[in-house]
């Protein structure tokens, strides 16, 4: 967080010695952000095909939800299912009290009760912990950034024959690294609230084992371990396949969510810290 | 939370406020004689079990004085698990302070154990004069209560619901959000 605000702050004070318009890539930005922001509960839902549902339609969803709103002290959100066989689940809407919680249709026939609670729990941290603001506010100046590369390129390319051409170039240069640098962080931060949600999820159900068998199940991990009885595995001479770990660091700093395997480890290491 | 937890992202559960419940005995009187709604002599409180040997050896604890007590006011009870996995302890009682005594007393027990977090509500089940059900919920979150009127087909009964509250709010902390009067269903009571 602490490194991000700073890239930005080098940033916009760089902006202002160079003042390329600015203003109205800020307020465009900003403009963008703020649709965002208000509408994102209508956004998210709309572009994953989101419906919300009711009481009586989803029993269950609604039963799990009421009860983990009022242990976690959250206003109850809206229920939305998408018709996706894709196991996934999500959390949208600016403040606690827009909030929707959205599963597909996939990850309600893979889960089991207890796992889809530990799903729901994770979404709800989400909410509890605000993360759309957080997450809305960090990509805000990445966003200017964005921008900025963007029109650059395109006043570049058209006034060639102009002086400061060589000025523009150091502008450019400049707002594509701290574009690529915020882009990483902004990952960084997204995948900090990842394991942050995993953790209150843990806390609101108290058990980090059904989130972890949840994590494991979507991920198609559960084919991993293995079924055989060890004494069979062992008399037909198979070695244990490790799984490759290294060779993925530039995915894994790219990606909004961290490994898998990371957040059981984590998990697992909740349920250690409880026991003692 | 505070707004450290939150920019940290550290998810807490709210502690419980446990005195509170104590006012439903006088607005038990109350109801009975300005609604003709009586108590179906039981209560239970519910708890989201935490997966830890220190949680069950509270438990254990808890419901051994839960015993204790019992046996000295001569409550019955027992207890259930339902199916979003949390537990209920149902309590059986003639005597409805008896019932309000021992639910504070499992609950104060699991506080002062460090799991006050993982109590959910405690429930106290009515019956209306046209033999329907209906509850006030403690919610131990917030130290007050709220009415509950279940209809079939997982509906509310919302005008019954208005009127216990309008008829109640003088003497029983009634919550305010009804964003925060989260049903339940399918309970043991």
């Amino acid at each position: 967080m602490f490194l991000l605000a700073m890239v930005y702050l080098a940033f916009i004070a760089f902006l202002s010695t160079q003042g390329v318009g600015t203003m109205g890539i800020v307020a465009f930005a900003g403009f963008f952000l703020f649709i965002q922001y208000f509408f994102s509960d209508r956004l998210v839902l709309w572009s994953m095909g989101g419906r919300i549902v009711s009481e009586s339609e989803e029993p269950e969803l609604h039963g799990i939800v009421d009860r983990l709103s009022q242990l976690a002290d959250l206003p109850k959100p809206r229920i939305a299912v998408v018709e996706s066989s894709v196991p996934n689940a999500f959390a949208t809407g600016r403040s606690k009290n827009n909030a929707v919680v959205a599963v597909t249709t996939g990850i309600m026939r893979q889960l089991d009760r207890s796992e889809l609670e530990a799903v729901l729990a994770h979404e709800l941290s989400h909410v509890k912990n605000r993360d759309v603001l957080v997450i809305t506010i960090a990509s805000f100046l990445s966003t200017v950034a964005f921008f900025l590369v963007r029109n650059l390129l395109f006043f570049g390319m058209m006034g060639r024959g102009r002086r400061d051409s060589g000025g523009m170039v150091v502008v450019w240069i400049v707002s594509v690294l701290v574009w690529l640098v915020s882009l990483l962080l902004i990952r960084a931060l997204s995948r900090y609230r990842e394991f942050s949600a995993d953790r209150g999820a843990a806390v609101i159900t108290g058990q980090p084992g059904h989130l972890a068998s949840a994590l494991m199940k979507i991920s198609g991990a559960m084919g991993r371990v293995p079924k055989d009885d060890l004494r069979k595995v062992e008399g037909m001479n198979a070695f244990f396949i490790v799984p490759a770990v290294s060779g993925d660091t530039l995915m894994s700093l790219l990606s909004t969510h961290p490994r898998v395997e990371q957040r059981i480890s984590r998990l697992e290491e909740m349920q250690r810290k409880m026991e003692f | 939370m505070g707004l450290l937890d939150v920019f940290f992202g550290k998810t807490k559960l709210p502690e419980s406020k446990t005195e509170g419940i104590f006012a439903v005995s006088t607005a038990q009187v109350t109801m009975e004689a300005n609604l003709e709604i009586v108590s179906r002599k039981k209560a239970g409180i519910c708890f989201k079990p935490q997966a830890s040997s220190h949680f069950e050896r509270a438990r254990q604890e808890v419901e051994e004085l839960l015993d204790l007590s019992c046996k000295d006011t001569n409550t019955r009870y027992q207890v259930v698990k339902d199916d979003y996995g949390y537990v209920w302890i149902v309590l059986e009682d003639p005597d409805f302070e008896d019932l309000v005594s021992n639910i504070y007393l499992m609950s104060e027990g699991l506080v002062e154990r460090g799991f006050g977090g993982q109590l959910l509500c405690a429930l106290f089940p009515f019956k209306s004069k046209d033999m329907r059900f209906v509850y006030w919920v403690y919610s131990f979150k917030h130290g007050n209560f709220y009415p509950f009127a279940p209809k079939s087909g997982k509906k509310r009964d919302s005008a019954s619901e208005f009127r216990m509250r309008s008829v109640l709010e003088k003497e029983l902390p009634v919550e305010k959000d009804v964003k925060r009067w989260y049903p339940l269903w399918d309970t043991p009571l």
